[in-house]
């Protein structure tokens, strides 16, 4: 057995015993990473949502998803080189995660065509890790502004790439499909990404 | 006809735009986008709007190879009347140019690779120009090169410059550009000479008409270019998207002996249907197959693959 495998196998074993989950939200800047996570630990919509400050590095929350506690790790939107936690802590940010949310802003095609760019470099460092890369969840938020991204980009992203489970197109702001994303959260956690490939 | 034929709502004044319905859209494509590995490719389009008199809205869309709408990747608003004087303005100053003008206008239109000798505050100018108004696809310009060793030190003593790129020097080095860069056309802004250039029945045209425009009518000069050069991209567009989505690699045979023109009108002829060769025939005269011809090779990748598999057939077999 691997020392990486065996690693893995330990972290399991914890996370089992002490029922805890990682989430791990990335994208582009200004895709409301930030604010799910404060939505998922205050339940508090993004009413004043111009107010929020950028995320330097990481942004670490908490939160209670049925009886597990989730740990949700918010990576820095912008990918500047040797300034991100991918560069300097890719296994404190990722490794173990349960799920992968990938955020892009519905007003903004750049961020949906970032998405790519996002998913082949987290996939490339759980290839290094010999480790699948965990379920992942599309996510196109502020359906309040004006759509600048079509939802056929989503659901034809999600229906090619194996790893996605699911798309949901929320908004923050007004609540919009919110607690879809969250109920889909905590399925995908309690049940395994097999329900939403047997449900599609 | 081969235009997609689209509908989205306008970024700047939030109005629904029907893209092939209206006489008021301009539009040509830009380069197919580089993004997510979606099923199906997406290409990026340029439209133009006169949604609001005296405005022009721009709104830089995606459309996948269905034709149809996936999102607007920027918006923005143009002044008519500001943007008018100053393009009245350029176009004046490079017509002033004298008789070699066509040829310049020639090379950028093809797309051919193009070396400017003069003063930097004129090469930035006439960059900018031409590439504004005339260039069909995109041109990149290199930086600006003052001596002969900077030129070297980028380029070698023997470059072949790639296609659609631009490369400004300074007007004492013209004989070392010339011999640096033995197969490309060097245009002398201070002789208003160019080299090596070549010329078509298209560019002369446009230019007598240019010339025959009395000062006073200055926007109706603005007008003909534009429209002129928006019929070559539009031409364009439908021809590429017609043989992208038509073409087989086993189409492509016995390119060896054949001339640009040649290779592209053999394979429009094999490749369309009987009606849309005619149709497209109504439309372009030879003079514009000659301008696009290398922008269709470079556009259809089974066709530029079989082209450079050629070329460099042709290098191996050279003593």
């Amino acid at each position: 057995m691997t020392q990486d495998s065996a690693d893995s196998g330990l972290l399991d074993d914890i996370k089992a015993r002490k029922k805890t989950a990682k989430i791990c939200l990335v994208g582009d800047g200004a895709t409301g990473k930030t604010t799910f996570i404060r939505y998922m630990e205050s339940g508090q919509l993004a009413l004043c949502a111009t107010n929020i400050p950028r995320t330097p590095f990481i942004d670490i929350g908490t939160t209670r998803l049925g009886d597990c506690t989730v740990v949700m790790m918010d990576l820095a939107g912008q990918r500047n080189p040797d300034t991100h936690p991918l560069d300097h802590m890719p296994v404190t940010a990722l490794r173990g995660a349960d799920v992968l949310l990938f955020f892009f802003s519905i007003d903004n095609f750049g961020s949906f065509m970032s998405v790519e760019a996002w998913y082949n470099e987290v996939k490339r460092l759980f290839e290094s890790w010999g480790q699948p890369i965990p379920p992942c969840i599309l996510v196109g938020n502020k359906t309040d502004l004006d759509r600048a991204v079509e939802s056929i980009n989503g659901e034809e992203w999600v229906s090619s790439h194996d790893s996605f489970v699911a798309y949901y197109e929320i908004s923050l702001v007004t609540g919009h499909n919110v607690v879809l994303l969250v109920d889909a959260l905590r399925t995908l956690l309690s049940e395994g990404p097999e329900v939403f490939v047997s449900r599609s | 006809m081969v235009r997609p034929q689209f509908s989205f709502m306008c970024g700047v004044c939030k109005r629904r735009i029907d893209v092939g319905s209206s006489h008021l859209v301009r539009m040509y494509m830009k380069e197919p986008s580089v993004g997510p590995a979606l099923q199906s490719s997406l290409d990026t389009y340029y439209v133009e709007t006169q949604c609001v008199p005296g405005e022009i809205h721009i709104n830089i869309v995606v459309v996948d190879a269905n034709g149809r709408y996936r999102g607007t990747k920027h918006s923005t608003i143009r002044s008519l009347s500001s943007v008018d004087e100053e393009s009245i303005d350029s176009l004046r100053k490079m017509l002033r140019f004298g008789g070699s003008f066509s040829s310049i206008l020639t090379m950028v239109l093809r797309g051919e690779p193009l070396v400017i000798c003069g003063e930097e505050e004129a090469c930035q100018y006439w960059s900018r120009a031409l590439t504004r108004f005339f260039a069909i696809r995109t041109y990149e310009t290199t930086e600006w090169f003052s001596l002969i060793e900077e030129v070297i030190r980028r380029f070698g003593t023997r470059a072949d410059l790639r296609h659609g790129t631009m490369v400004l020097c300074d007007a004492g080095l013209i004989n070392h550009a010339l011999k640096v860069f033995p197969d490309t056309a060097v245009v002398e802004l201070r002789r208003r000479t160019v080299h090596r250039g070549k010329d078509s029945v298209f560019a002369k045209n446009l230019v007598k008409m240019l010339n025959a425009i009395p000062a006073s009518e200055g926007k109706a000069m603005v007008t003909l270019v534009n429209t002129q050069i928006d019929g070559l991209r539009t031409l364009l567009t439908d021809i590429v998207q017609q043989l992208r989505e038509r073409i087989s690699d086993t189409l492509i045979v016995g390119t060896a002996k054949m001339s640009e023109i040649e290779l592209v009108e053999e394979l429009m002829r094999k490749t369309l249907s009987p009606d849309l060769y005619a149709s497209l025939g109504e439309h372009m005269k030879h003079e514009e197959l000659f301008l696009l011809a290398p922008h269709i090779i470079r556009a259809v990748k089974p066709l530029a693959d079989a082209v450079s598999a050629t070329l460099e057939r042709a290098d191996k077999t050279r003593p």
